[in-house]
């Protein structure tokens, strides 16, 4: 089995299909990143986002954000509630608490005290107070300006980007923003985003 | 219940931003014990680098021959000492000296005898370790790699143990099997096979080649990234991006293209099987077959040979254009203090219309004044891919055309 994809660029790729039934389509550029996983039982998780993914019929624009724009989950079984934020995007079976997950921080550099927005899921809508949400860098505490929930209209969002003047990113789906400063002493690393329950 | 932690998303802090404008110091350190500051150069004059992304790089200056710097210390200038170039009280250059010239200047403030002294960027250092066979014996096996590994597992082992022999006294490495320098996650995994006996300056650039960026700091730290550099070319909350305008900081502009095509490799493998023959469909039809010869025969893997081809082959169809721009010393727009090696800007190109470029290398020199000159170098998004591959076809090619085996460093 081999799946087409035609890229953003207009330039297509053939890639071939990896043991059945999982396929996998990565164009290793780094930024078109696609997985369709059909009758998939997981069991190691440690991918996370990528690795449970039922993409059926999808468009995709902009694959650059990801993970959960295009995502259609038929029947699968997560045993990791890492992945939990999966289900959100089914309309069903929501029982597991979405696990935080960045869908893209911006900008992508900057120096201590500059402003950086981390954008995605499952981080809440409210910080609620210091020990049940943060933003590390390179496991320092990241200073919070704000921490909110927006809705999901993608109009408002690109009017929103484009008052920053920013990548053109587009977020269709309802999500959260964090406002955070780059901690003093940082040093170049990854942004986590740790969350409790919101709902305890 | 405890906290659930997200996917983590790659972030890079910027160096931080000089203090003041100081011009440029050099210092020089002692190649023995590398972070022993011998003295610093006071009285030096045309000093000048260039600081090249992924490669080694050249640093100069001169010296009076009667200068008290040399009284004090006899050896200053002795071969394998490293002379740091600070630029507005922050390191940002070092070389090896390997070369001292006496010239004599006749007319002028200047006149007398003056030493030059020369060389190649620390990144040469990698050149005084090899590849050492399996077990770091020499009854061990003599193929290094495997066919699933990054850049940072590879060259991390080899660097150890090249220390672990006694080699590259001083020098640190930014990164390891799982992270990058930037400590982010290593993004390609692919097969890569090197013999014993290849120094580790060659396996590291034929990497730079194939996947990530190299460097190494004025502080002697090895660098590995899966790419050098940020995107300086938006808007951001807190800075403006940096755009390389004619008329306000471009003094000068060039544009060459490059147009070495070779678009049919025959390739030399380990053993008879491994001959390989790949070509470019499209760049034969536009512009005729040109054969090209690679000698691979350090390599026993055909998976990496067909790789290394295609890609290079894919990539290299066509001309190359690179911008050469003198750029004048403005705020907010100087080389190192507001972008640097690796990092993307906007620039002009040959239409005249701004653009995405990358800095491919960074010259600095200095005028009669004692003022830094700069001068940088950049690609566009398909030369930038095309670079990559030239320079690994250019190496290959020459060496091969040279009657000298590649994998064999011709430094």
């Amino acid at each position: 089995m081999a799946i087409t994809v035609t890229a953003p660029e207009a330039a297509a790729w053939t890639f071939e299909a990896n043991t059945a039934p999982r396929v996998s389509i990565e164009a290793g550029l780094g930024f078109a990143r696609l997985e369709v996983n059909v009758g998939v039982n997981i069991a190691d998780t440690q991918e996370g986002y990528a690795r449970n993914e039922v993409n059926v019929g999808v468009d995709i624009a902009d694959e650059r954000l990801g993970t959960v724009r295009n995502e259609e989950n038929v029947g699968v079984n997560l045993a990791d509630d890492r992945n939990a934020y999966v289900r959100d995007e089914m309309g069903d079976v929501n029982t597991l608490t979405p696990t935080p997950h960045i869908w893209f921080v911006w900008p992508e550099h900057g120096r201590p005290g500059q402003e950086v927005t981390i954008v995605g899921h499952g981080f809440g809508a409210t910080q609620v107070t210091h020990d049940d949400a943060r933003a590390l860098l390179n496991e320092l505490e990241m200073g919070i300006i704000s921490w909110a929930q927006v809705a999901g209209t993608a109009d408002a969002l690109n009017a929103n980007r484009q008052i920053q003047r920013g990548p053109p990113h587009t977020v269709t789906p309802e999500h959260q923003e964090i406002q955070a400063t780059v901690p003093p002493n940082a040093e170049s690393g990854l942004i986590f985003v740790d969350h409790n329950d919101p709902d305890a | 219940m405890p906290l659930r932690v997200s996917n983590g998303w790659p972030f890079i802090v910027d160096d931080p931003q000089p203090a003041a404008r100081t011009g440029i110091e050099v210092r020089v350190y002692d190649g023995q014990n590398p972070a022993t500051l011998i003295d610093i150069v006071a009285r030096s004059r045309d000093r000048t680098w260039l600081d090249h992304r992924s490669d080694i790089g050249r640093g100069e200056f001169m010296v009076h021959a009667s200068d008290e710097v040399l009284e004090r210390h006899p050896t200053l200038l002795q071969s394998g000492n490293i002379v740091r170039f600070r630029l507005d009280g922050i390191d940002r250059f070092a070389f090896v000296i390997t070369r001292r010239e006496r010239v004599r200047v006749s007319a002028g403030e200047h006149a007398g005898a003056w030493i030059k002294v020369s060389g190649p960027g620390v990144l040469a250092l990698l050149h005084t370790a090899l590849l050492y066979r399996i077990g770091n014996t020499l009854d061990g096996g003599i193929t290094r790699g495997t066919d699933n590994q990054n850049a940072g597992n590879f060259l991390s082992i080899m660097f150890d143990q090249a220390q672990d022999r006694g080699c590259l006294g001083g020098v640190t490495r930014s990164f390891d099997a799982d992270v990058d320098s930037n400590n982010h996650p290593w993004a390609d995994i692919f097969a890569y096979h090197e013999r014993a006996g290849t120094t580790l300056l060659t396996t590291a650039k034929r990497l730079a080649e194939l996947a990530v960026d190299i460097g190494m700091s004025p502080q002697l730290v090895f660098n590995v990234w899966n790419s050098q550099g940020v995107d300086r070319s938006f808007q951001t909350a807190d800075e403006a991006p940096i755009i390389l305008r004619e008329a306000h900081n471009i003094n000068a502009l060039e544009v060459a293209a490059d147009g070495d095509i070779v678009n049919t490799l025959l390739i030399e493998g380990a053993d008879e099987a491994l001959w390989a023959e790949r070509q470019n469909a499209t760049s034969i039809t536009t512009y005729g077959r040109r054969e090209g010869f690679l000698s691979l025969t350090n390599e026993d893997s055909d998976t990496y040979i067909t790789q290394a081809a295609d890609a290079t082959l894919d990539h290299h169809a066509s001309d190359a254009e690179h911008l050469t721009l003198e750029i004048l010393d403005v705020d907010d727009h100087r080389p190192y203090a507001n972008f640097g090696l690796g990092d993307w800007v906007l620039a002009p190109n040959e239409a005249g219309q701004l653009a995405r470029v990358r800095i491919g290398s960074i010259t600095v020199s200095e005028d009669a004044h004692g003022n830094p000159k700069f001068t940088v170098e950049v690609g566009t998004v398909l030369a930038e891919i095309e670079e990559r591959f030239m320079r690994w076809l250019r190496r290959v090619g020459d060496g091969t055309l040279g009657g000298t085996a590649a994998g064999i460093s011709s430094i």
